[in-house]
């Protein structure tokens, strides 16, 4: 307990170096437990519902998810998990984020968030990091590694933010340098989980890259926005083997049923 | 769109629901807008008003059992024709100048006054029930007032118009049948009197005469027969009369010449003369009282020449003296025997019986040979006489029919003169129309609301059809065949708390507006345009 402590207490003292400069939305208090309060920094990005309400229905869907991936029907669970959408703002970053704290929160899983997605990354933001160097600037300059990776509040997960956003995103992501860090990766650490955050495949190429060496993706598709043809296109690529599931995201709960949405126990 | 390769699942109802919750700014944004366009419409249509005379048709008074009508065309076809009449230009021009149409448009050409007429009056039969019949003329326009009066003018001059008809209709069919019979009565007329001049012509041949003609001819045949007898026995009497005058007078020529000779042998002679005539005379007298009484006048006359002879007899066998005496007297010319006086008178008596018996038989011939004539033509004459009586009788049974219809037609004219027969009677004169038939607040109310939802619901089935965005589990799960690994709501922020609010707002604003519009349609309906369009002016004014 006592490097825990120690670990979450040098995060703090980080992050509240930066709590002016990113702006943040506010998030109400009194959700969050009073032992994880004195943790978190107040900027962190209010979607992060698995750290700020994790009692919420939100957070237990995403309990829901971690069990789902961590103790699948069969075989062993994937260690490197893709988080990927057919179109922009779907919620990949979110889901990733999300799913990487939840599997974090468990006994004795580690987690290394990686932000691939070189265009326009958010996953530093939610975590209110600032934005800095990161795997862009591995691949591109080869800056080391483990300068780059952030620990976050969250004891055992791990931030490899997407660094200064590139010119070449797609060469960056296709490269071999960044397959042998996903090899890297994946094999060094028997015991993490791997969850990256990726472009829009309808949009990008790099993505399909990433795909060939995860063990498992995920997609989120956003109720009401992603067709069916654009999963089509994405199983059509990737394969169903590899893809552990969906996720629906921004669901609306059904007009004449209150559950499964309804609170269940003492939230608050 | 790839639904539509495979069989359509059937749709839940809360999946309708969850369209129609899902797309409800659609529905109340098309509802705003098509009740504002109808309310809009509404009030600013031109108004317009509709007075209805409505008009039964009133069967004859008198039952049609007893006095048949001879106006037998329909009642829709009278009522076609007087609407033709009633739309006829001439009239349409009168009714225009009586109420000072259009007077607000003198640019308008008279053609097209007429024809905007013409599109303003209508008459319409009511539907028929039980026999009875009713039918309504209507006009509208927009003045109430103006309205009112031209409907009552058109209804008074549709009855005028029917009951004219009507009459012209009777005396029409009245003089028709005069005509008709006074043509058939000439012809009548000629065919009788052909008839008996015929008759009077072939009297005594026709063919209910010829009993009578076969009877006549028997008795004529009869007669004759009977003539033929008489004139044979007169025959026979003439030559036996000749015969004695014939031996009188030879034996009064005798004595002279055989005075020298022996005058007894001529005695002798003639006794033996006398007895035989006798002797014959007896015989036939017998037989003829074989055949007939004795009171026969044959048979009298023949008795009667037996005692002549028997006298004469007599005196042939008296003593000589007489007779020897008779040889003397041829000397000097003997006078005339009263008994050859007497015979010769009985001859001359014979011939002109005979004579008289031959020209009655004559006639009797004559006559008869007119009888056979007569009855030998009777066919024809019968064959004749047909043909003229069955003309004859056709004609009168025209004659007949005619009179009947004629006094019948005459009944029903005046019946229609006293108007007794079937009119029109007025129910409900054409009263002030207090609500405007146009603009129909009920038609553009419900075609708004139709117009809205119509929209709406084409939009989201267009949208739904089109939209092939996954929401349901069973899209993923069964189409896809993906598992879903969670299921992640919507996040509450603030913001979008907020905005949820905003759009609550919004959406009770314009469902406030959809509603209160609704009302006012609504209130336009049952109240009526003019009432509330006051009520609201006065309100107003307060």
């Amino acid at each position: 307990m006592g490097k825990l402590f120690d670990a979450l207490e040098k995060a703090r003292q980080d992050h509240r170096v930066q709590e002016d400069e990113v702006p943040v939305h506010t998030v109400k208090t009194g959700e969050i437990p009073a032992n994880d309060r004195q943790i978190l920094p107040k900027t962190v990005h209010p979607s992060m519902v698995t750290l700020l309400k994790p009692h919420s229905l939100e957070a237990e869907q995403f309990r829901i998810l971690k069990n789902n991936i961590l103790f699948p029907e069969k075989g062993d669970p994937p260690r490197s998990i893709m988080i990927t959408s057919p179109s922009p703002s779907e919620g990949k970053s979110f889901v990733a984020a999300n799913l990487a704290v939840s599997i974090a929160k468990s006994i004795d899983e580690y987690v290394l968030l990686m932000d691939c997605d070189l265009r326009s990354p958010t996953l530093h933001t939610l975590f209110s990091f600032p934005e800095g160097p990161g795997l862009s600037d591995h691949l591109a300059r080869a800056m080391p590694l483990p300068e780059m990776l952030k620990k976050t509040f969250i004891n055992k997960l791990t931030l490899l933010p997407a660094g200064s956003i590139p010119q070449n995103p797609s060469e960056l992501l296709s490269s071999e340098q960044m397959r042998t860090l996903l090899y890297e990766v994946k094999s060094r650490y028997r015991d993490r989980y791997v969850i990256i955050d990726t472009p829009p495949p309808n949009l990008t190429s790099e993505t399909n890259a990433i795909a060939r060496v995860v063990d498992g993706i995920v997609i989120v598709v956003r109720y009401g926005k992603t067709t069916r043809k654009q999963v089509e296109n994405l199983i059509d690529i990737y394969g169903r083997k590899k893809i552990l599931g969906v996720i629906k995201n921004f669901s609306k709960k059904p007009v004449l049923s209150r559950y499964p949405y309804s609170h269940y126990g003492n939230t608050s | 769109m790839v639904n539509m390769l495979q069989p359509q699942k059937p749709i839940k109802p809360e999946e309708i629901l969850e369209i129609i919750v899902r797309r409800r700014w659609l529905i109340v944004l098309s509802l705003c807008f098509f009740l504002t366009l109808g309310v809009g419409l509404t009030l600013k249509a031109p108004k317009s008003y509709q007075a209805s005379t409505l008009i039964l048709v009133q069967q004859q008074s008198v039952p049609s059992e007893y006095v048949r009508s001879v106006v037998t065309s329909s009642i829709n076809q009278r009522i076609n024709t007087i609407s033709q009449q009633i739309l006829s230009r001439s009239n349409l021009e009168k009714i225009i100048d009586q109420f000072g149409l259009y007077a607000d448009r003198p640019d308008m050409y008279l053609e097209d006054k007429i024809l905007e007429m013409r599109k303003r009056v209508n008459v319409k039969i009511e539907q028929a029930r039980h026999g009875t019949e009713s039918f309504s003329i209507r006009f509208s326009g927009s003045d109430p007032q103006r309205v009112m009066r031209i409907a009552n003018t058109l209804a008074s001059y549709f009855m005028d118009e029917n009951l004219k008809v009507r009459e012209a209709q009777a005396v029409g069919t009245s003089e028709f049948l005069d005509f008709e019979l006074e043509k058939t009565r000439q012809r009548l007329e000629e065919l009788e009197k052909k008839l008996s001049e015929y008759r009077a012509q072939h009297l005594g041949g026709l063919p209910d005469e010829l009993e009578t003609n076969l009877r006549t001819l028997d008795r004529l045949q009869q007669q004759m027969v009977d003539k033929h007898v008489i004139l044979r026995e007169a025959k026979t009497s003439l030559a036996l009369v000749e015969s004695r005058i014939n031996e009188i007078e030879t034996r009064a020529r005798q004595p002279i010449q055989e005075g020298s000779g022996t005058p007894e042998t001529g005695m002798r002679d003639v006794v033996t003369e006398n007895q035989e005539k006798l002797r014959q005379a007896r015989q036939e007298y017998d037989r003829l009282l074989t055949v007939y009484t004795p009171r026969h006048p044959d048979v009298k006359r023949l008795a009667k020449t037996i005692e002549n002879l028997e006298q004469l007899v007599a005196k042939e066998n008296d003593p000589d003296a007489e007779n020897t005496d008779l040889p003397l007297k041829p000397l000097v010319p003997p006078p005339e025997d009263p008994r050859l006086k007497r015979l010769k008178s009985e001859r001359d008596q014979l011939k002109g019986e005979i004579r008289s018996l031959t020209m009655a038989l004559d006639d009797i011939e004559k006559k008869m040979v007119t009888y056979q004539k007569r009855v030998e033509e009777t066919p024809r004459r019968e064959m004749e006489l047909q043909s003229l009586n069955r003309d004859y009788a056709n004609i009168r049974d025209i004659y007949n029919s005619l009179l009947n219809r004629k006094l019948e037609a005459e009944l029903s004219v005046n019946m229609e003169k006293k108007q007794k027969g079937e009119q029109f009677r007025i129910l409900d004169s054409a009263k002030l129309p207090e609500k405007p038939v146009s603009p129909d607040v009920k038609k553009y109310f419900f075609l708004s609301m139709a117009a809205g939802l119509g929209l709406a619901a084409g939009i989201i089935f267009l949208l739904e059809f089109f939209d092939s965005s996954l929401r349901r589990d069973e899209q993923i799960e069964e189409e896809l065949k993906l598992s879903i690994l969670a299921t992640i709501p919507e996040l509450q922020t603030s913001n979008a708390t907020t905005r949820k609010w905003v759009e609550v707002a919004a959406f009770a604003l314009c469902s406030l507006y959809a509603a209160a519009f609704f009302a006012f349609f609504a209130v336009l309906y049952v109240k009526g345009l003019d009432r509330t369009l006051t009520a609201i002016k006065t309100m107003l004014h307060i």
